[in-house]
C-alpha cells in the first residue's frame, strides 16, 4: 500500500449550477461532509476552472442558461474521458436521461433532492472512479504484480509475505479463477528459494500414469514407451517450490506416493531402485472441499494434514468488489503495454457496470471481459454497451457439456502424444483404446502424431 | 379565511444561507409579477421549475408545491392560475417562520 505518511487527499468536486441558491446549498452540504468543493455558476465557468480545479468528480445541473449540462459533460469527457460526472435536473426528459447515459454519467439526481441523496450519489460516483494511487495495494513479484485494495486481500497478502519467509507447506483454497497460481508464485518469489525453480502441475489435467511419471520421473524401460530416462517435477523443483494445483483431483494411489515424498523428503522415480533426496517446498491448491473429501474417504487424511500446514483462503471476487476498479486499471495497463487494441479507459458508467457485475468466474472472467473490450473497441474509451455485451456473452459463454468434453478429450490426447513422443501405439494403449479407435479420435480432433515427434524425448 | 403560518425546520448549518434564499424568492415574486403582466409564460415556467428544484432541498416543501403548481399554470399559459399561485407564493413568503434545528 502507499506510505502511511502520505497525507490523505479528500476528493475534490466541481459543482456546476446557474441557480446560485441551489449551488450554495449543495456546496455547503458537500463541504460539511468533508469534500473539497469548487463552484461554477455555469458551463463556461466550469470549463474555465476544470484545469485548475482538477476535480475527482463533476456534478452539474442539466438546464443552464449559458450551456446545456449535457454539452458541458460531453466537453469534459472529451478532455478527460474517465472523469466521473453526475447530472442533477428538475425537468429532465427521457431523451436527456438517455443522452446522459450515453455520455457515461455516473449518477442522475432529480431535483429537489435531500442532503442524504446527494451525498449517497456522490459517494457512489466516486466509488466507481479509478482508485487513487495511494489506495492501491501492490505486491511485486518476479512473476507479476498482485494488485488489491480490499481489507481481505490486504490481510491475505500480509500472510503471504509472512509465510514466504519460512519453509512451511502451504495449502491454497478458493474458487476457480481467484488467482491461486499467482499467489503460489508470489510465495515462491518472495521466499529465499526464489533463485531456484518454481514448478507447477495441474493434477486434474493428466491421467494417473502420466501424472505419476510427471511427478516422480521414470527410468528408461520402466514401462512400455519409457524409451528414455525422465526426470520428475519433484526433482526438477529441487531447492525451489512445487505447486500441485487441483490436488483434490489426485488419484488415491498417487496420494500415498506424494505422502511418502513429504515424509521422507526423497523421491523414487518409476522403475528406479534408488530414492533421490530432494529439498522442495510444496504449495498445493484446490477449489474442492478437502475436509469433506477426507470424510468421504476420497482424500487421504494423513496427506491432507501434511499439506494443510498453513492454509490460505483466497476470497472470491464477489466478496471484494472494491478490488475490481484496481484490477481494471491493472489489466488495462498490461494490455496497453502489450500494444493490444486502442482502448485505454472505461467510461464511468461502463466501469460502474463492471463493478456491479457478479463475476462467478472471478478474476479470470474479469480479465477476459477487459481483454475482449480492449481488443474490440474502436475508440479509446470503452462504452457501457460493449461491457454489457461482453458480460452477457461471458454468462452465456459457458460451454455445453458436450463441448467441454470435446475440449477435454482433445487436450488429453495431445498430452498423451506429447508424453509418448507421438507414438500412436503407446498412446492408444495408455488411453485404453485400440489403434483404429485412437486414429479415429486423432482424426476427429485434427491432431497429427508427427507434429508431436519434433520434441526431444 | 385565516391561513396557518408555515413553520419550516432548517438545519442550523444552513442558517446563514436562509435570509439570502428568502430575499431572492421575494425578488423572484416581484419579477414574476412583471412576467405575468407581459404574459411571458415561458420565463415564468423556467423560474417556477428553478424554485421548485431548490425549495424542498432547503426545507421549504410548501413553497416547492406552490412552485410546481405555478410551473404547470405557466406551461398551460393559464394567467388566472398563475395569478392564484403567485398569491399563494406571496402569502407563504410573508408568513413563513424558520426554526433552526
Amino acid at each position: 500500500m502507499g506510505s502511511d505518511a502520505e497525507p490523505k487527499q479528500l476528493p475534490r468536486i466541481l459543482l456546476v449550477d446557474d441557480d446560485a441558491d441551489h449551488l450554495a446549498l449543495c456546496a455547503r452540504w458537500l463541504t460539511l461532509a468533508g469534500y473539497q468543493v469548487d463552484s461554477a455558476a455555469g458551463g463556461t465557468a466550469a470549463l474555465a476552472s476544470l484545469e485548475r480545479a482538477r476535480p475527482d468528480l463533476v456534478v452539474s445541473d442539466l438546464v443552464m442558461d449559458d450551456m446545456n449540462g449535457l454539452r458541458l459533460l460531453s466537453e469534459i469527457h472529451r478532455q478527460d474521458p474517465v472523469l466521473p460526472t453526475m447530472v442533477m435536473s428538475g425537468k429532465a426528459g427521457v431523451p436527456d436521461a438517455l443522452e446522459a447515459a450515453h455520455l457515461g454519467v455516473s449518477g442522475f439526481l432529480e431535483k429537489p433532492f435531500s442532503k442524504d441523496a446527494l451525498l449517497e450519489a456522490v459517494a457512489k460516483a466516486l466509488d466507481f472512479a479509478p482508485p487513487p494511487a495511494h489506495a492501491i495495494g501492490r505486491l511485486e513479484t518476479a512473476s507479476g504484480d498482485l494488485v488489491y485494495r480490499s481489507a481481505v486481500m490486504q490481510e491475505l497478502i500480509g500472510r503471504v509475505q509472512r509465510v514466504a519467509a519460512g519453509t512451511s507447506t502451504v495449502m491454497l483454497s478458493g474458487e476457480t479463477g481467484t488467482g491461486k497460481e499467482l499467489i503460489a508464485r508470489a510465495i515462491h518469489d518472495l521466499s529465499p528459494r526464489r533463485a531456484k525453480p518454481f514448478v507447477g502441475i495441474n493434477c486434474s489435467a493428466l491421467p494417473e500414469q502420466l501424472l505419476e511419471s510427471e511427478l516422480f520421473g521414470h527410468e528408461k524401460g520402466a514401462f512400455t514407451g519409457a524409451t528414455s530416462r525422465h526426470t520428475g517435477l519433484f526433482q526438477a523443483a529441487d531447492g525451489g517450490s512445487i505447486f500441485l494445483d487441483e490436488i483434490g483431483d489426485m488419484p488415491l494411489a498417487l496420494q500415498a506416493k506424494v505422502l511418502r515424498v513429504l515424509q521422507d523428503f526423497a523421491v523414487r522415480p518409476v522403475g528406479g531402485l534408488q530414492a533421490v533426496a530432494i529439498d522442495v517446498r510444496v504449495i498445493s491448491a484446490t477449489h474442492k472441499d478437502l475436509p469433506q473429501m477426507v470424510a468421504d474417504k476420497q482424500f487421504r487424511e494423513d496427506l491432507y494434514y501434511r499439506l494443510n500446514v498453513v492454509p490460505l483462503h483466497i476470497p472470491p471476487l464477489r466478496q471484494r468488489a472494491e478490488d475490481i476498479p484496481v484490477l481494471l486499471e491493472h489489466f488495462l495497463k498490461r494490455l496497453a503495454e502489450r500494444g493490444e487494441g486502442m482502448a485505454r479507459h472505461f467510461a464511468p458508467d461502463a466501469r460502474a457496470a463492471l463493478i456491479q457485475a457478479p463475476f462467478p468466474g472471478n478474476i479470470r472472467q474479469l480479465q477476459n471481459v477487459v481483454e475482449r473490450c480492449v481488443v474490440l473497441s474502436n475508440s479509446p474509451v470503452i462504452p457501457k454497451s460493449m461491457v454489457v455485451e461482453a458480460l452477457q456473452d461471458q454468462a452465456a459463454g459457458m460451454p455445453s457439456l458436450d463441448d467441454a468434453k470435446h475440449a477435454f478429450e482433445r487436450r488429453y490426447i495431445a498430452s498423451l502424444l506429447r508424453a509418448t513422443n507421438g507414438n500412436v501405439s503407446i498412446a492408444a494403449k495408455i488411453a485404453g483404446r485400440n489403434r483404429t479407435e485412437f486414429y479415429n479420435l486423432l482424426a476427429r480432433h485434427g491432431l497429427q502424431p508427427e507434429s508431436f515427434r519434433q520434441r526431444g524425448g | 379565511m385565516e391561513t396557518a403560518v408555515p413553520i419550516v425546520a432548517v438545519d442550523a448549518d444552513l442558517a446563514d444561507l436562509i435570509p439570502r434564499y428568502l430575499n431572492n424568492r421575494q425578488a423572484d415574486l416581484i419579477f414574476a409579477g412583471k412576467l405575468l403582466a407581459n404574459r411571458d409564460f415561458w420565463l415564468l415556467a423556467g423560474m417556477a421549475h428553478r424554485i421548485r428544484g431548490s425549495a424542498a432541498s432547503y426545507g421549504f416543501d410548501g413553497l416547492g408545491e406552490i412552485a410546481q403548481a405555478l410551473g404547470s399554470a405557466a406551461d398551460a399559459q393559464d394567467a388566472e392560475g398563475v395569478e392564484a399561485c403567485l398569491h399563494d407564493y406571496e402569502v407563504f413568503i410573508r408568513s413563513v417562520r424558520v426554526e433552526y434545528v
